[in-house]
């Protein structure tokens, strides 16, 4: 019986919950969301959509900075994870939400991968994009990171000699343009004393 | 000056014409002229014909062809055939860009700066030194301030960049062909010299070697702001082709996409301006004003998807030859309720009375990476905000390619300066945009519904420091290139 009012009064809270996130009232539905059963399966996605809610809400109302500081520690899911990378970027703190993902155990690391990859496309950082998405796995959505990352990689390696070969040709000029000018000053100290 | 003038518009096809490429042409080009006067100081002590003069005439002239016709493709050779991305082509065209104007400028600058002492030699025999050194000074420096406006208001414009150095070198060639004529009274050498210098005549220029390759290039108008190029870009994937207008060098980027009833959207950073009018509560009847018209992508996209909006909208372009190309390849056609004005923004805005606008779009940039500075500093925000109505938005298009970076903090912090209030920001994911907004007199609303690229997700507040422009401290370039560097 106990266990019936229980399931009934969940029922309740999370048709409240989700009226409150139609006409987003994040704030309010987190608050109601904390008196749920967590064991219950619809639980997780409740969590999500309102964690996601409340840190858009601060996003709006306090700035990146404060979606993030709210984000951090509740960011336990894929989906989360991918959120605060997100956050990160948007706030130009990508170092820090790599390092959070860094600090995880491997296994936990790769449940995480596609906000590790968020994070280093936004810094533009190839070399790294590309390792790691290499170490993820061998599936079509990490290779065709992979792909990604070694033809900007090589692209970068082909301006860079392109600029160094600007840096040449402009040496060699002014190396050649230095020996005709003194050439030319001997030519006319060897026509004055003619 | 025609020749330094005209060699950064001959390098904005390969390198743009960021102040460092200025930089480059200007340093290298005072450099030459400072060894030429030296060097034609010595030779000038050891001479008293009028060869030497005439040598260098014609060797500065000879040369001038020379770079009219062989120029372009060393620029092209040293750029190479793909677009550079923004973070690798600041470095790369300051290095090329200094390496063709030594090849390209140095010798026929050096050439012609030793022309001045051998004048006032050859002068000095009919005036004393001073008045002959005076005289010939003045003359030139005259000559100078005539080949910056003839370059810029009329040759270019009307011949481009390559036929207007082909025609300093003719005249250079004329020059030493009548020098040589007054010494020697010989017509040989002068006729073969002014056959030279006519012999160009005619010749088009022609830009289809430019990046990206594969792309089709539609058309090609040199204005004395930049190469407008209308391109047909390579076929993507599903072997769909769009069509760009570019500026200068390209890089990858675009200043309008044309769209059409079978691609209403532009699937860039125009959509997520699409529905401003629900944005900021006009959607009966809405007064724009857009800096930075360009081909009117932003002026379209409003019209397409807002079809029961009653618009009045004020399309601000400070090229002429942008429109040009726009009406000739891009679809742009006049419309009674848009306004094409070719001025400077902020100037336009001074003249327009106070509390005119629902909202202003700004989508100017300059040499394609920067805002133009006088759009960028604490001044024009107070301007666009005293033009808006008491909640009108100011909506910025910001390219950059670190969302949160110095360059978008540094702007966002200038409108909150100019405006007093909240500045929000929305970086569109997977693009090098962002969108920057900020409401008169009040808290800028929420995107509103269905408007695109991820903009819903990413608005949020600035949290405003004091990295303020003013029009006294407005080193925007500078700022870009940090921001493409990736240092705050």
């Amino acid at each position: 019986m106990t266990a019936l009012v229980l399931v009934c009064a969940l029922g309740a809270v999370l048709d409240r919950v989700e009226e409150m996130l139609e006409d987003e009232q994040f704030e309010q539905a987190y608050a109601l969301l904390a008196q749920a059963d967590e064991n219950d399966p619809r639980f997780a996605s409740f969590r999500a959509r309102t964690i996601s809610g409340v840190a858009r809400t601060k996003q709006r109302r306090d700035g990146y900075g404060a979606a993030i500081e709210f984000l951090e520690p509740l960011a336990d899911t894929p989906d989360l994870m991918k959120l605060y990378a997100l956050t990160c970027t948007w706030a130009g703190e990508e170092q820090r939400g790599l390092d959070k993902i860094r600090r995880l155990p491997d296994a936990q690391r790769r449940q995480y991968a596609a906000a590790e990859i968020e994070l280093l496309w936004s810094m533009h950082d190839f070399a790294a994009l590309e390792k790691r998405a290499r170490a993820i796995g061998d599936g079509a959505w990490a290779q065709s990171w992979v792909d990604y990352a070694k033809n900007a990689r090589e692209l970068r390696e082909r301006f860079d000699a392109r600029t160094r070969r600007g840096s040449w040709v402009a040496i060699g000029a002014l190396l050649a343009l230095t020996v005709a000018a003194f050439a030319f000053t001997r030519l006319c100290r060897a026509e004055r004393t003619s | 000056m025609i020749f330094e003038f005209g060699a950064t518009y001959l390098f904005r096809g390969s390198f743009g014409q960021t102040v460092y490429v200025w930089a480059n042409v200007i340093g290298v080009i005072l450099a030459a002229l400072a060894l030429g006067y030296a060097l034609g100081g010595r030779w000038a002590d050891v001479t008293n014909t009028e060869k030497p003069l005439v040598a260098v005439l014609v060797f500065a002239g000879v040369y001038g062809l020379f770079v009219a016709w062989f120029g372009p493709a060393f620029c092209a050779w040293l750029a190479g055939p793909e677009e550079y991305t923004q973070d690798a082509a600041l470095d790369a065209f300051f290095s090329q860009s200094l390496a063709a104007t030594l090849v390209l400028f140095f010798a026929p600058l050096a050439a012609l700066g030793m022309a001045t002492p051998l004048m006032v030699q050859r002068a000095s025999a009919h005036w004393p030194v001073g008045r002959a050194a005076g005289l010939i000074f003045a003359v030139g420096t005259v000559g100078s301030i005539i080949g910056i406006y003839l370059t810029t208001f009329t040759l270019v414009p009307t011949l481009g960049a390559r036929a207007t150095i082909r025609l300093a070198a003719a005249v250079l060639l004329a020059l030493g062909a009548l020098v040589f004529w007054l010494g020697r009274r010989k017509a040989g050498v002068p006729a073969a010299l002014m056959v030279a210098a006519v012999l160009p005549i005619g010749w088009t220029a022609d830009w289809s070697f430019l990046p990206p390759q594969g792309a089709k290039l539609l058309l090609a108008l040199e204005s004395p702001y930049q190469l407008v190029r209308v391109v047909d870009r390579p076929p993507d994937a599903d072997g769909k082709r769009q069509r760009w207008l570019a500026f200068d060098e390209g890089m990858g980027t675009y200043h309008s996409i044309q769209v059409s009833e079978e691609t209403p959207w532009t699937d860039a950073y125009y959509d997520a301006f699409a529905y401003i009018p629900a944005w900021v509560g006009s959607d009966e009847k809405c007064r724009v004003c857009i800096v930075g018209n360009a081909a009117g992508t932003m002026a379209d996209l409003l019209k397409r998807h807002n079809p029961l909006t009653e618009f009045e909208i004020d399309a601000i372009e400070i090229d002429p030859a942008v429109t040009e190309a726009a009406r000739r390849t891009m679809g742009l056609q006049d419309s009674p309720d848009i306004r094409i004005v070719h001025e400077d923004g902020r100037t336009f805005l001074r003249k327009q009375p106070g509390e005119r606008y629902d909202a202003i779009i700004m989508d100017a940039y300059a040499r394609q990476v920067s805002i133009p500075a006088s759009l960028a500093t604490k001044e024009f925000f107070e301007l666009a905000e005293s033009r808006l109505r008491p909640g009108g938005g100011l909506f910025v298009n910001l390219g950059t390619l670190r969302y949160g970076g110095v360059l978008s903090k540094t702007i966002a912090d200038t409108m909150h300066a100019g405006f007093g209030d909240p500045v929000y920001r929305a970086p569109m994911r997977g693009y090098f945009n962002q969108l920057l907004t900020v409401a008169r007199d009040a808290e800028m609303n929420p995107p509103p519904r269905g408007t695109r690229l991820d903009v819903t997700y990413s608005f949020g507040r600035h949290l405003p420091g004091n990295r303020v422009l003013t029009d006294d401290f407005c080193p925007i370039e500078t700022i870009t290139a940090r921001d493409l560097r990736g240092i705050e």
